[in-house]
């Protein structure tokens, strides 16, 4: 067997694994015959397509389950909940036999045995797998027989393609034999249709081998006339039903095929988007030489090819997006399990699930919402009896949704449960010594301590702050994908947590800044507003100075003093105010240079532990210009509130 | 003459066996996702031997047979069709259909090469 | 005696090789050339904030942003202001496993030669102003002596630079 078909295999296979949780969790809620027939097909490719490619636990075990779907088709077993639940089970270690072929058989044998049991004793004795393996029984060998064979192919047989000569051929290959042609059927000519068979064939064979194996090669020919004579003895009962082992029909898995889709190798679809990353980058250096010479007849081209580049970059971008659906689904498992582990009744409500976003955010979202989720069941959401105490309805509801708003995707986690205590927040943040006893705090500031590593530990948290388990997980990943968390909460009514995430991660729009001689982007997503830093006044709080911008206060960071630069000495300096996981800061720079559409690049391996910078970026002209992290520079500000100078300090690697 | 096969099924991944195994014994192997594609691909060509899955979306095997065998390429032509189960109905309605022969998934490369010789030698 | 024992063991089929030298600060250095991918003249820095002065910037080589090395920080040797023939040498290597560009600073580049690497020499003992290290031998060219440098140890992005080595006076 080939690589590239095992490879692909186990794709198709994990495709059908991720189908059929949901179609499990679909079955409980309505099992009607088609949604059972629905699990039975994927039952059944897994475990012969598996046998093909090697995977022989997982064929046998995946027949067990394969058995107790076709019961149910059948009618001889109903669904319930211990059936989804057992099924449930059974499709996660398909997916560990499947992932880890060898692992999975020494670590889960036991597992494996345990559920096998559970669904015989759901589904009665007698199962077709207890049986399924049939020795194959080879024929004792046997001296040579004389066979009289007569074989006359149905009149429909050469058009569907039998090769009567082939046959003959083959029958000649078992022994000394002598042919003889019955023409007795043939037509007249007239009435002759040369695509019908009417020949006849009679033959005298002489073989060791026996009458089943004569019969073998006539194995497809079973609408043709056929008798076969031994010699010595007196003809063979009919043997003709074929193998036995195998269940009623199915069809093959439903592999989604929307309107004419492929699959593209996601490479593939990088290796594109760098190609048009670069393609953005001469286009901009297109313009500004365009715009440096001025002539009229360049411009009109070079607009045409703006607007070409724009929608190419627009389509190649919606490749990559996929409906966020594809990590929704996986929710309902989720919430399933973790309210019944926890005695809760939780519902889970999707909303939005067709808003689309970048695969690789997809990819590495699934496990931050996981943890969100679970926090909501297991700390937001109280028991049924407090519940209905409060005046809710005994079971909670968990609301998961999406929405795009401009270049941001917000996905937000929210529940009717107990919300957020504030107090217990400051008072464990305090306790943990993130932050100072007498350190004035915005709600929104207070809220975001949640994320903050070390905030809790599993074992203290039921009691205490209500939430807290990986969420500082989740800070990480969402950072990581330049994305910012938001948590609105009322104690008594819920809490509302929102991931605000880049639709797409390689190409974003970016505000030109300018300190000294360097050029910098500051991703145009988390800047609220620019200022002139003479009409913001200085105010001294707590400590720190903080810019009066309106009505509030902000605090501020110097670039030039952050990156370790000689102080500015411009005259007319600009303040651009941003904003992220709920905190707002002031960067002051010497200009503001305009906005561009910036084609994000990675630093190199030498510049990872540098702070402060999410990528890199090339300008019109060629320059390379740091993209600012501008959660890093918050935070930095955060901590250093104290502190009148800061740098950035070079993170862990 | 290099003899072709088509081979008409969903699942890639036994497509890929498919002309793997075939494609060493010297073989042009022509792939196709679902009945449809096989049919327009028997209608623009004539295969000396062609493989289908049965269960497939948009247009499944039996009809894909029963298409083939009507147009003037597919008549003669040896078709096998992919029997995930040895139930004697849907091997019936596949001969009914026009299909030469059968192998049971699962298959290896040995035991297609046989059932392919079986049939065109 | 760690680089001698390593060269006499190396196999005869890999003893000559390409080497391109250049110079820094006066030195003439030798790097294999298959390491090398291109020579370009000077490109504006863009000057990472807080970067370690080994790594100091990043520039533009055909749109791939490359970070802009100095070696002369790991080698010991005093930076001088540049001159006219200043080059930037274009590496590919293989940095923890993943292909990485890399552009080096060096003062001028002088030429390809042809050396035997059985040849080579440990460099002494005594006297040796690079660490170690980084220096697979030395070999001689025209009666000068040519410092073949090894770019998977130069290169480690996790070798820490001597903190004293910036800016010394000549």
């Amino acid at each position: 067997m080939s690589d590239t078909a095992t490879t692909m295999f186990v794709q198709e296979a994990r495709d059908l694994l991720e189908g059929l949780e949901d179609m499990l969790l679909d079955l409980e809620a309505d099992p009607r015959p088609e949604k059972v027939d629905a699990v039975f097909r994927a039952l059944h490719t897994i475990k012969g397509s598996g046998a093909m490619f090697g995977f022989d636990d997982l064929s046998q075990f995946t027949h067990h389950f394969e058995d107790a779907f076709d019961k149910v088709r059948e009618g001889r077993l109903a669904v319930d909940g211990r059936l989804v639940d057992l099924s449930l089970r059974a499709r996660d270690l398909m997916r560990s036999l499947l992932e880890d072929a060898e692992g999975a058989r020494t670590r889960e044998a036991e597992a494996r045995a345990v559920l096998i049991r559970a669904t015989a004793d759901l589904t009665g004795p007698g199962t077709q797998a207890d049986r399924a393996t049939s020795a194959q029984a080879a024929a004792p060998p046997k001296e040579a027989t004389r066979f009289d064979i007569f074989f006359r192919p149905a009149p429909d047989d050469l058009i569907n393609g039998m090769r009567p000569d082939l046959l003959i051929e083959e029958i000649g290959a078992l022994g000394p034999i002598s042919v003889a042609l019955d023409l007795g059927r043939v037509p007249p000519l007239d009435d002759l249709d040369p695509t019908r068979c009417w020949l006849g064939w009679h033959m005298s064979l002489t073989t060791s081998q026996g009458e089943d194996a004569l019969r073998d090669v006539f194995i497809f020919a079973d609408e043709a006339e056929l008798t076969i004579t031994p010699h010595t003895a007196m003809a063979a009962p009919e043997p003709d039903s074929p193998a036995p082992d195998d269940p009623a029909p199915a069809r093959d898995a439903a592999v989604t095929r929307g309107g004419g889709s492929i699959r593209v190798e996601s490479q593939r679809l990088d290796d594109m988007m760098d190609r048009l990353g670069e393609l953005v980058i001469v286009q901009a250096r297109l313009d500004q030489i365009s715009r440096r010479i001025g002539d009229p007849m360049l411009e009109t081209v070079v607009e045409e090819i703006d607007r070409l580049v724009t929608g190419l970059r627009d389509t190649t971008l919606s490749t990559r997006m996929l409906p966020i659906e594809m990590v929704f689904g996986k929710f309902r498992r989720v919430v399933r399990d973790l309210s019944g582990e926890l005695e809760k009744t939780v519902a889970l409500v999707t909303e939005g699930g067709e808003t689309e976003i970048d695969k690789s955010v997809i990819d590495k979202l699934s496990e931050p919402l996981v943890h969100m989720i679970r926090n909501a069941i297991d700390h937001g959401i109280d028991d049924a009896e407090t519940r209905r105490k409060a005046g809710k309805p005994a079971g909670g509801t968990v609301r998961l949704s999406a929405t795009q708003e401009g270049g941001e995707v917000l996905i937000t986690i929210a529940d009717d449960g107990r919300g957020l205590d504030a107090d217990a927040i400051r008072a464990r943040a305090v306790e943990r010594g993130l932050i100072e006893e007498a350190a004035v705090l915005s709600e929104a500031e207070l809220h975001q301590l949640i994320f903050a590593p070390g905030f809790s530990t599993a074992k203290e948290l039921t009691s205490i702050s209500g939430r807290g388990v990986g969420m500082d997980a989740v800070k990480t990943t969402v950072d990581a994908l330049r994305g910012q968390i938001q948590v609105a909460s009322t104690a008594g009514r819920g809490t509302a947590i929102t991931l605000r995430l880049p639709v797409s991660l390689a190409i974003i729009d970016g505000l030109l800044v300018r300190l000294g001689d360097a050029v910098y982007v500051i991703p145009l997503s988390s800047v609220e507003e620019c200022v002139e830093l003479d009409l913001a006044e200085r105010h001294r709080e707590s400590g720190r100075t903080m810019l009066q911008i309106r009505e509030t206060l902000v605090p501020f960071l110097d670039l030039a003093d952050i990156f370790n630069q000689p102080a500015s000495t411009e005259p007319r300096r600009r303040v651009v105010i941003v904003r992220a996981d709920g905190a707002r800061l002031g960067l002051v720079v010497d200009d503001i240079l305009g906005q561009n559409q910036t084609v994000i690049k990675t630093l190199s391996v030498f510049h990872r532990d540098v702070a402060g910078f999410a990528g890199a970026t090339i300008l019109g002209d060629g320059a390379v210009a740091l993209i600012l992290d501008v959660a890093v520079m918050i935070r930095t500000a955060l901590e250093a509130r104290d502190t009148p100078s800061v740098r950035l300090r070079r993170q862990a690697r | 003459m290099t003899r072709s096969v088509l081979t008409v099924d969903d699942s890639a991944s036994i497509r890929e066996t498919i002309a793997f195994t075939l494609e060493a014994e010297g073989f042009e192997v022509v792939g196709a996702a679902d009945g449809s594609e096989g049919l327009s691909q028997v209608q623009n060509r004539r295969f000396d031997l062609v493989i289908t899955d049965l269960n497939m979306p948009v247009m499944n095997g039996f009809d894909f047979i029963r298409g083939a065998r009507a147009t003037p390429n597919g008549a003669g032509v040896p078709i096998v069709m992919l029997t995930t189960e040895s139930k004697p109905e849907a091997k019936a309605e596949g001969k009914a259909a026009g299909a030469t022969g059968w192998i049971n998934k699962p298959f290896d490369g040995e035991k297609l090469v046989t059932i392919v010789k079986k049939l065109v030698g | 005696m760690n680089g001698g024992a390593r060269i006499a063991g190396t196999p005869a089929s890999r003893s000559s090789e390409m080497l391109l030298l250049f110079s820094l600060s006066g030195e003439t250095f030798g790097i294999t050339v298959s390491n090398v991918s291109e020579v370009l003249d000077p490109i504006p820095p863009t000057e990472i904030p807080n970067a370690d002065p080994f790594a100091a910037a990043v520039v533009n080589v055909r749109g791939a942003i490359v970070p802009l090395i100095d070696i002369r920080r790991r080698l010991r040797i005093r930076v001088t202001t540049e001159d006219g023939d200043t080059r930037i040498v274009v590496l590919d290597l293989p940095i923890g496993g993943v292909p990485t560009k890399i552009a080096m600073i060096a003062d001028a580049v002088t030429k390809v030669i042809e050396t035997d690497l059985g040849a080579l020499e440990p460099i002494p003992e005594l006297g040796a102003r690079w660490p170690k290290k980084f220096v697979e031998g030395v070999a001689r060219h025209d009666g000068d002596l040519v410092v073949l440098l090894d770019p998977q140890t130069l290169f480690d992005p996790d070798e820490p630079t001597a903190p004293d080595m910036q800016e010394t006076t000549t």
